[in-house]
């Protein structure tokens, strides 16, 4: 194996595009070899503990540190440094508590410096630890009690609302499994009254965790949505009916085009989200809601279609496309719907207007 | 001068902002909905006459050739304050202020380039003389027929959708020389539209406007130095003509609309609109919104792609014209459902969408046929850009 550390490619502190993107080819390597499409399925099919195995893959090349501030022991690449993780996350498919752990670390690390928080972001860069999340409705204190967690059954620290409040809590039990569609990921219930308070956390969590867990969500979706179609007009490049190779077909070709126009689209939006979550803007939870929206919607919309270029063989349980189409449908719901999610944003460009701000400032040169 | 203040970009931009508060008429977009043609033609001078005076006729060319030598970055500062102020368009002059230049300097003898490029910060307008009733995405199968007598052709056919034709001066021309051969039969001419056996007839749009003109070319006599490049070349000559604007145009364009949208969602907020309590359409409303911030971004890499020359397989071009004639196009028509039945009353168009969306919806139509429609936009992306090949 010949996989760089993520600490290697980023001498601390100075970091540059140059370095991003080699972290990024870095991930997309390991990823490649370690999580290709047989590799999946054998995950899917319980052969390969798949999930286990990347992540400790990860862990050993400091995947978990680049979001995570140095002063927690990461490499505080900041937002930047989780989209690239999570655009090779999600173009991979790859099992495991990853959006939860991620997001929650995130919020956790601007909302509090107390020793326990800081252990478990240590911890946590280091791969040691998985934190769940609430799966749906994470922003409201007010959240169901019990609501299902999204994370890893086995591992018992959580991210949840605890009397009225949020707090870091150890739930002390193993979850119960709800056994989703989606297989890359778990979502499981849990008693969240019967754990221990590690640590109470402010009011600002809810919204901090729900912007993460969106942005986290919307990267991977139009990552997968990417990866789902251009392996679909690779297919399409090979497959022969009638003496033509399928992909020569304009019917074939326009729709190929509008999926990429569509993706395409979808990747700028996202990008706006990152990026005004990167300067720390007022707006940026309204446009981390306004992304996960269209970007999922964009996933699911593309993996049907992929399915359908596909054939027979897009039916069956030994091709990938059920693999993204699951994924989009369980990141419709995560964190809350998507009508939920437009709504929000709608609020949120309301408050901006109302207060004479504008969401679209761009660089002109 | 604003000219003199270009090695500090911010003073640049400041000292045409300043300008355009001096210079821009606040009831302009209210008149030119309702100008008739002679209107419109004194208008747009009058407007290309202003900018000239400060050296901004035709920024974007090389000094050599009277233009202020703009870099690409100074013309995008240009293009952002024209759309932040809503100052008037240059529509009339689209094709000579980027196709002539694109198409003379690489191609254009001294004498063509000495002869019609001074011309065009006087306000000589140009039209493109390209499509044909039976040449529309086909172009190269064009039929209008021009015999090389020895001092000049003689040219005998039919154009069509040349903008603004009726306001011509001079225009870009392709015509057979071969019939035997597709592509290599085509030969790139500059007619005088004063020329006998020239006449043009205005159509008339779906939204009541007439600003395409049809025209009709009986035995014109067009002298041969009139030729672009050689004859039978005339398809890679008019490769560059195509290739000759670079985004900006789309950028301002998107500008444009960004600041429509912006007021029209503060107005609707303030207002608090009923659409805005209407589930479907606010979330519709919400999609597009983060739709016209894509397309902003997708032209900024169009730009940074022709910074850099990106290669000609970049899907970028296609992508703008596609995603973006197609949202303004959804856009209006959002804006139709929210007018209701006074929208349906006829009104001109202003150039902000957001006034009269019924004629804007009407508009939009022609820019997903425009250009390159958006099924060849298609091919473009599905065949250059993913490799499918071609049935």
């Amino acid at each position: 194996m010949n996989a760089t550390m993520a600490s290697e490619v980023l001498a601390e502190e100075h970091f540059d595009e140059a370095d991003l993107a080699a972290l990024q080819a870095g991930i997309r390597t390991v990823l490649a070899e370690r999580c290709g499409s047989l590799d999946l399925h054998a995950f899917l099919d319980r052969k390969l503990t798949l999930d286990r195995i990347i992540w400790e893959e990860a862990a050993g090349l400091g995947w978990f540190a680049v979001g995570i501030p140095e002063v927690f022991g990461g490499l505080g690449l900041g937002i930047r440094g989780l989209q690239i993780l999570h655009q090779e996350l999600g173009r991979h498919c790859v099992p495991g508590p990853y959006v939860a752990t991620l997001a929650a670390a995130r919020a956790l690390a601007s909302a509090s410096s107390e020793p326990v928080v800081a252990n478990v972001l240590e911890r946590v860069a280091t791969g040691e630890l998985r934190i769940a999340v609430p799966a749906g409705t994470a922003e409201s204190a007010g959240a169901a009690k019990n609501a299902p967690l999204l994370g890893d059954s086995d591992s018992p620290l959580a991210v949840v609302p605890v009397d009225g409040g949020w707090a870091l809590v150890d739930l002390a039990a193993t979850g119960s499994d709800l056994n989703m569609w989606d297989l890359t990921r778990c979502v499981f219930a849990a008693e969240s009254g019967a754990g221990t308070v590690l640590a109470r956390l402010p009011d600002r969590v809810g919204s901090d965790l729900a912007e993460a867990m969106a942005l986290a969500v919307a990267i991977e979706s139009v990552a997968g949505a990417r990866a789902i179609a251009e392996q679909t007009v690779e297919y399409l490049k090979q497959r022969k009916q009638f003496d033509r190779i399928v992909a020569s077909y304009q019917a074939l070709k326009h729709r190929a085009a509008d999926l990429f126009m569509r993706i395409t689209t979808c990747e700028k939006i996202v990008q706006q989200a990152v990026d005004l979550a990167a300067q720390g803007s007022a707006d940026a939870g309204a446009w981390a809601a306004l992304a996960k929206a269209e970007a999922v919607d964009c996933y699911t919309f593309v993996s049907e279609d992929c399915v359908q270029l596909h054939g027979g063989v897009g039916f069956t349980w030994e091709f990938d496309v059920h693999i993204h189409l699951k994924r989009a449908r369980l990141n419709e719901m995560l964190v809350a719907p998507n009508y939920i999610m437009r709504d929000r944003a709608a609020d949120g460009l309301a408050r901006a207007a109302l207060a004479g701000r504008s969401t679209l400032e761009l660089p002109t040169s | 001068m604003i000219l003199d203040k270009r090695n500090d970009l911010n003073a640049f931009r400041m000292g045409i902002r300043e300008w355009l508060g001096d210079v821009v008429p606040n009831d302009w977009p209210e008149r030119m909905a309702v100008a008739d043609h002679q209107e419109f033609d004194a208008f747009q001078r009058w407007w290309m006459a202003e900018r000239n005076k400060v050296g901004l006729g035709v920024p974007h060319w090389p000094e050599e050739y009277g233009g202020a030598g703009l870099s690409l970055t100074h013309q995008i500062v240009l293009a952002d304050e024209l759309a932040r102020a809503n100052a008037p368009t240059t529509m009339m002059y689209v094709i000579s202020l980027n196709h002539i230049p694109g198409t003379l300097i690489p191609f254009g003898t001294e004498e063509q380039k000495r002869k019609y490029l001074p011309g065009i910060p006087q306000g000589d307008v140009w039209c493109q003389g390209f499509s044909e009733p039976n040449a529309g995405s086909d172009l190269a199968s064009l039929r209008c027929r021009a015999e090389n007598k020895g001092d000049h052709y003689l040219v005998n056919g039919q154009k069509i959708w040349s903008s603004y034709s009726m306001h011509a001066r001079y225009c870009i021309l392709l015509v057979r020389t071969n019939f035997e051969v597709k592509h290599a039969g085509i030969t790139f001419l500059l007619m005088d539209m004063q020329s006998e056996g020239v006449e043009v007839r205005p159509i008339r749009q779906n939204n009541a406007r007439a600003e395409f003109g049809e025209i009709f070319l009986t035995d014109v006599k067009i002298p041969i130095e009139n030729r672009v490049g050689e004859e039978n070349d005339g398809w890679r000559v008019c490769q560059a003509t195509l290739a000759s604007e670079r985004g900006v145009l789309a950028f301002e364009g998107a500008e444009r609309h960004r600041y429509a949208i912006e007021k029209f969602f503060a107005d609707a907020v303030r207002d608090d609109a009923r659409w805005l309590k209407d589930d479907q359409i606010r979330r519709e409303f919400t999609g597009l919104f983060a739709e016209l911030q894509a397309g902003r971004r997708l032209i900024r890499q169009l730009l940074d792609e022709n910074k850099d020359h990106a290669s000609s397989a970049s899907m970028t071009p296609a992508f703008v014209k596609l995603s973006g004639t197609a949202l303004r196009k959804r856009m209006a028509s959002l804006l139709v459902k929210i007018q209701g039945l006074e929208g349906q009353r006829f009104s001109w168009g202003t150039e902000d969408m957001f006034d009269q969306p019924m004629f804007e919806y009407l508009t939009s139509f022609g820019g997903t046929i425009a250009a390159g429609s958006n099924e060849v936009m298609r091919n473009i992306i599905s065949e250059k850009g993913l490799g499918m090949p071609k049935g």
